[in-house]
């Protein structure tokens, strides 16, 4: 009740372009939604990009929202909405690339001697090839179904299946290479 | 929620969590959404302070003024107490045998505001009169002025002085029939709910919200305190409808859906929403029933930008510094640009412009009392509520529209020429 109480008054406040609500708005949610748009994208510099369009969007459409506790379900759709936006207006989402040669990109720094840690599974993430990172991110961190990713990327559902088992293969693949080479170091 | 193997868990598992973005992110981010307005530019603090400044304005302007009236008269004063006494020391010599440096030195003090007071000299002393002498001077002082053989001396001006005393601080001679004024203003507005003839379970809800312009008014001032009144300002008008659990229809020698809006109907081609990421929306069936219709939710946002165009006609009356004005009159307001946006949920906003198929005028009727005060004889700053009633409001050649009643509340300043 109290999250909704907030929720409203910060909705309100950043409506009427108030740059401490809108400060607050960005601190209560960035971390988060940084994240996110790490996940999605190739590099931390698309990441950033992705990052403040999306919040561009968010400040520009807060009076759309219909119920202030639907905000931050709100601000993460619009979120991972840009992020897939982004991927397919770039370039690197018509080339095809070969899981395999994602694979080779995946392989980790062989200076990483520690067990892989959430920032290295994160970097192989980054290296999948474009539509294989949003089948991955979409079903596995945000929980869509193939049919709604099918819908949403507009691919097959069997397309999206063997997108996301060719991302786990990859990154599977890619874990094992630097667990072999941290017994052998 | 999909059921997730093991492998699947442990990535979700470490890909979770938060990783605060660069400080410069927010700095990047601020200035794309636009820098906050500044304490002096909130509206409160704008209007306080152009009153201020108007009235520093005035206040400065009248205080030069006065000093520059107060110059001229004590340099005006300065020449005629020199003639007056040149004058008068030639007189003495001529008509008196007492040496001239005498009547110089005798002079009374009773005596010299009269000669200070710049009256002409004259040669004859016929006009020398009790009534021509200003209220004060005794009749001592006139023995004595007598007696010191000014007898030639004549009071002219001090009718025209006395004139003067009579008119108020704020005179009109000398002004011009014409004043400008240059307002901002706030409004409030009233729309009547639209009757649309939706599904039982479909609800509606509507927003309205207007951003003004400064307006420019142009005023002629009759006699008798008539006025009239010519003006240009701009408005943008927002209205956003919130439709939920609507019904949309597709029929199937169109091949589109409509969506209802205070405008009548926005079309959508079907296969334009097939191939969105919108599952609620099936294809249209092309030998099936006539027509076809999903629920669905969606907003209607129609921006609406427009000249207005006020004539109005009115009487003032002053009061000292103040003035009081009733006005009453019409606008005709013309649209320049009507853009309409169709947001459904998953769905990228389609934006289309609609000012052609609107009619672009519409009329409104307005009444005013706008409380003026004048700083000085040309600059003012005034304070006017008003209300507009819409006669003719916006519309569409498909639908009657809406009409937007509104109260203003407008402040600026004002110049008479």
């Amino acid at each position: 009740m109290k999250e909704k109480q907030l929720y409203h008054d910060l909705i309100n406040a950043c409506i009427r372009n108030e740059a401490r609500a809108q400060k607050e708005l960005y601190d209560l949610f960035a971390p988060a939604m940084f994240k996110v748009c790490l996940r999605y994208a190739q590099d931390e510099a698309a990441a950033q990009d992705i990052f403040q369009d999306a919040f561009v969007k968010i400040y520009q459409n807060l009076h759309r929202i219909e119920s202030s506790a639907h905000l931050p379900g709100w601000i993460k759709k619009i979120v991972v909405y840009t992020s897939i936006d982004y991927l397919r207006s770039s370039a690197k989402y018509a080339q095809h690339q070969s899981i395999e040669s994602a694979y080779s990109l995946a392989a980790p720094d062989p200076t990483i001697h520690q067990q892989l840690g959430a920032e290295e599974i994160l970097s192989l993430v980054q290296q999948l090839p474009p539509r294989s990172r949003m089948v991955f991110n979409l079903y596995v961190m945000e929980g869509y179904s193939h049919k709604e990713i099918g819908d949403l990327l507009e691919i097959s559902e069997g397309t999206s299946k063997s997108q996301l088992f060719e991302a786990k293969k990859a990154l599977q693949k890619a874990i094992d290479k630097n667990e072999r080479t941290q017994m052998i170091g | 929620m999909q059921e997730l193997d093991a492998f699947e868990k442990f990535l979700k598992e470490q890909l979770k969590g938060h990783q605060a973005p660069q400080e410069l992110m927010w700095k990047r981010l601020h200035d794309v959404i636009g820098k906050p307005k500044v304490w002096y530019a909130k509206s409160l603090y704008k209007y306080a302070l152009t009153a201020i400044t108007a009235a520093g304005i005035g206040a400065g302007s009248t205080f030069l003024v006065m000093n520059q009236q107060k110059e001229n008269a004590k340099g005006q004063q300065a020449l005629t107490l020199q003639a007056a006494q040149s004058y008068q020391t030639k007189e003495v010599e001529n008509n008196t045998s007492e040496p001239t440096t005498s009547s110089k030195t005798e002079l009374s003090p009773d005596i010299k505001p009269f000669i200070v007071a710049n009256f002409p000299l004259q040669e004859s002393n016929a006009l020398l009169t009790d009534e021509m002498l200003i209220n004060g001077a005794n009749s001592s002082s006139q023995e004595v002025f007598k007696e010191q053989g000014l007898q030639t001396l004549c009071i002219n001006p001090l009718l025209i002085a006395k004139q003067n005393l009579k008119s108020g601080p704020i005179s009109k001679n000398n002004l011009s029939r014409l004043s400008i004024q240059i307002a901002s203003r706030k409004a409030a507005n009233i729309l009547q709910a639209q009757s649309y003839s939706l599904n039982n379970s479909a609800s509606y809800k509507q927003r309205i919200s207007t951003a003004q312009m400064p307006t420019i008014q142009l005023q002629y001032h009759f006699p008798k305190g008539w006025f009239a009144a010519l003006g240009i300002g701009q408005q943008n008008l927002s209205l956003t409808e919130n439709f939920t659990k609507t019904n949309v229809y597709s029929y199937d020698d169109q091949e589109h859906y409509q969506f209802t809006y205070v405008f009548g109907q926005r079309q959508i081609s079907d296969e334009q929403l097939e191939n969105g990421p919108w599952p609620n929306f099936p294809p249209n069936p092309p030998f099936g029933s006539d027509t076809s219709h999903v629920h669905t939710n969606y907003i209607s946002d129609v921006q609406l930008q427009f000249l207005e165009f006020p004539i109005n006609f009115g009487y003032e009356k002053g009061f000292g510094n103040f003035g009081l004005q009733f006005s009453t009159g019409l606008t005709c307001n013309y649209l320049t640009n009507a853009q309409q946006t169709l947001s459904i949920p998953s769905y990228s906003p389609s934006q289309v412009n609609i000012v052609q198929k609107l009619n672009r005028w519409s009329l409104n009727q307005q009444q005013s009392i706008k409380l003026q005060y004048f700083a000085n004889r040309h600059l003012g700053v005034f304070l006017e509520p008003s209300y507009i009633f819409q006669w003719k409001g916006f519309s569409s050649t498909a639908n009657q529209g809406f009409k937007l009643n509104q109260w203003q509340l407008q402040t600026g300043i004002s110049w008479k020429f």
